[in-house]
């Protein structure tokens, strides 16, 4: 274990594992009570298609890449907040536009199949130091955002109607939020790929919703199985051969099976004790 | 400062459609206006017009001393409880998390709520749930959300209270009761209330004024008279025999 820790890549590898688990499980607990699951997923292949521009210019990769996916969240929160599409249909166009767009051009220059691969399924033990600071960057930007306005969003996952009507600036909270969610699919794409970055934004928050029923203790079980999910698949990657990504969102299934076994329980035991107390 | 809101000759269009037109009222400081028309004749829009969620075309429309264009400033003496449905019934708050959401105003941000947890007893209290305070909100059966949502439009101690619906889904004392707490409500703060309900018999006994929208505004006087009157037939574009009975029978008790 500890000789893992002699390997600079894995070194590397193990703090962006914890940044990105801590990032995601924090965003999580609002993909989930906002329910923008699908949008996650969405943001995550039209990815792809901004990725592949910056390749093929030679602009940076990850600017290209963050101003496509931030440009798709908001579009997509502007169009449903104008309530004349659904956002599920706006996210099923973009989705495949992007990942199509990606295809078409890294195909158009063959040299990049080797980053396809790597795009699509992660490559978390080529981090550089470059990359970290790009995912302590979001990181802070996100949880200053969080901290800040806390109150205020957990109002709008509650009602939008209601928070509106009181006068909070919704849209734009809304709006910053969707960005915030676009700035960490990029930022997590190198841990797990383009294919599984939407696992670590809804299971998380999932999971916690299940055997939680108070936002304080959501969100530290998010946290925490964010954290296990991310540092355990890492982890068990270097032992066993399973890509790191594959190995992550397989711990996080297993712990979203667990919560419900555990859910099941302890309802149960509640209806249990509740005819006990009728009698 | 007696009259709460006015309209005059008020038009509102959405997507290039009149959804309400001609639309005339005045709610006093202390009364109830009921508000009764069929689905879709625009009364969830009527409300949201005078939270100035939606523009109006054309006519005047006064709410708290202020005019139209700027209705937001009054936003935050206004309680509001939407239509059922919209929230997130598996939200992870408790009771008093739920009714301090609506401490929550442009003028909170970036702050702590003080004084949060007294405003929060007082509003339960006034719905008679302060016992729910620590239960979870998703626990809780339909009324009693309904009755925590009327809590948590009333916990800014607004002046205006506008309630769309709010007695959909709950079972007949529940309603009986709902409305008697709206009449004591009234009473004690000198709330003003507009009310949109269905269900006309008891908006009927409940309103000092009733109006009958269907886009267009079709009657508007009080809730005796109204429920008489041939306007009631054009609102819901049908006949009125169960009601008209009901109105008549009002009149000869009195
Ligand atoms: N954003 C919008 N854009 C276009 N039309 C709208 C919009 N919102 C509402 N409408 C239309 O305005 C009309 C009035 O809607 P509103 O929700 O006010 O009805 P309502 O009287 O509250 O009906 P219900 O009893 O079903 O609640 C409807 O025909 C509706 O289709
Ligand atoms: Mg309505």
């Amino acid at each position: 274990m500890s000789e893992m820790l002699n390997y600079d890549f894995m070194q590397r590898a193990l703090i962006a594992a914890f940044l990105v688990g801590t990032l995601c499980s924090v965003l999580s607990f609002f993909v989930v009570l906002k329910r923008l699951s699908f949008l996650g997923a969405g943001i995550s292949h039209t990815a792809l298609g901004g990725i592949a521009i910056g390749l093929v210019t030679e602009i940076d990769p990850v600017l290209t890449g963050s101003i496509f996916s931030v440009l798709t969240a908001m579009g997509v929160g502007y169009v449903s907040r104008a309530g004349k599409m659904s956002a599920d249909t706006v996210i099923g166009i973009f989705y495949a536009a992007g990942m199509a767009l990606g295809i078409a051009l890294i195909s158009a220059f063959e040299g990049y199949y080797p980053e396809l691969f790597s795009l699509l399924f992660g490559n978390i033990l080529s981090v550089s130091f470059r990359d970290l600071l790009l995912m302590g960057i979001v990181l802070l930007l996100a949880l200053a955002f969080i901290v800040l306005f806390f109150k205020e969003l957990l109002a709008i996952c509650f009602d939008e109607e209601m928070a509106e009507a009181g006068g909070l600036p919704v849209g734009p909270l809304y709006m910053v939020l969707l960005a915030v969610i676009g700035l960490t699919v990029i930022v997590s794409i190198q841990l797990v790929g383009i294919v599984l970055v939407a696992a670590l934004i809804v299971i998380p928050g999932a999971a916690a919703l299940r055997i939680s029923k108070n936002y304080r203790g959501m969100l530290a079980l998010s946290l925490f199985f964010g954290l296990v999910g991310s540092i355990g698949g890492l982890v068990l990657s270097y032992f066993y051969p399973v890509p790191p990504g594959a190995a992550i969102v397989l711990i996080l299934t297993l712990l979203f099976i667990l919560t419900l076994v555990l859910n099941f329980f302890l309802e149960k035991k509640l209806q249990r004790r509740g005819s006990f107390e009728q009698r | 400062m007696s009259e709460i809101v006015r309209a005059d000759n008020l038009f509102v269009r959405l997507s290039g459609k009149n959804v309400l037109k001609e639309i005339n009222f005045s709610v006093r400081e202390g009364e109830l206006m009921g508000v009764i028309g069929p689905n879709g004749a625009g009364k969830t829009t009527l409300l949201r017009v005078i939270l100035g969620l939606i523009p109006i075309s054309q006519g005047r429309l006064e709410v708290l001393g202020r005019l139209y264009p700027q209705l937001k400033k009054v936003r935050p003496m206004i309680g509001y409880m939407p239509q059922r449905s919209s929230y997130e019934k598996n939200i992870p708050l408790s009771v008093a998390n739920v009714v301090s959401t609506g401490l929550l105003t442009p003028a909170t941000m970036l702050h702590r709520l003080t004084k949060g947890s007294l405003r929060v007893k007082e509003a339960l209290q006034a719905v008679g749930m302060e016992r729910f305070a620590k239960r979870y909100f998703q626990e809780l059966s339909g009324g009693e959300q309904q009755r925590i949502l009327l809590a948590r439009s009333l916990v800014r101690k607004p002046k205006l209270l506008l309630l769309d619906e709010p007695n959909a889904g709950l079972d007949f004392p529940a309603q009986q009761k709902f409305t008697a707490l709206l009449q004591e409500l009234r009473e004690r703060d000198k709330l003003t209330i507009i009310l949109i309900s269905h269900d006309l018999i008891s908006i009927a006994s409940a309103a000092d004024q009733l109006i009958g929208i269907n886009c267009v505004m079709h009657t508007h006087g009080r809730p005796g008279d109204l429920l008489n009157c041939p306007g009631l037939d054009e609102v819901y574009r049908c006949q009125f025999d169960l009601l008209s009975g009901i109105g008549r029978g009002r009149r000869d008790r009195k």
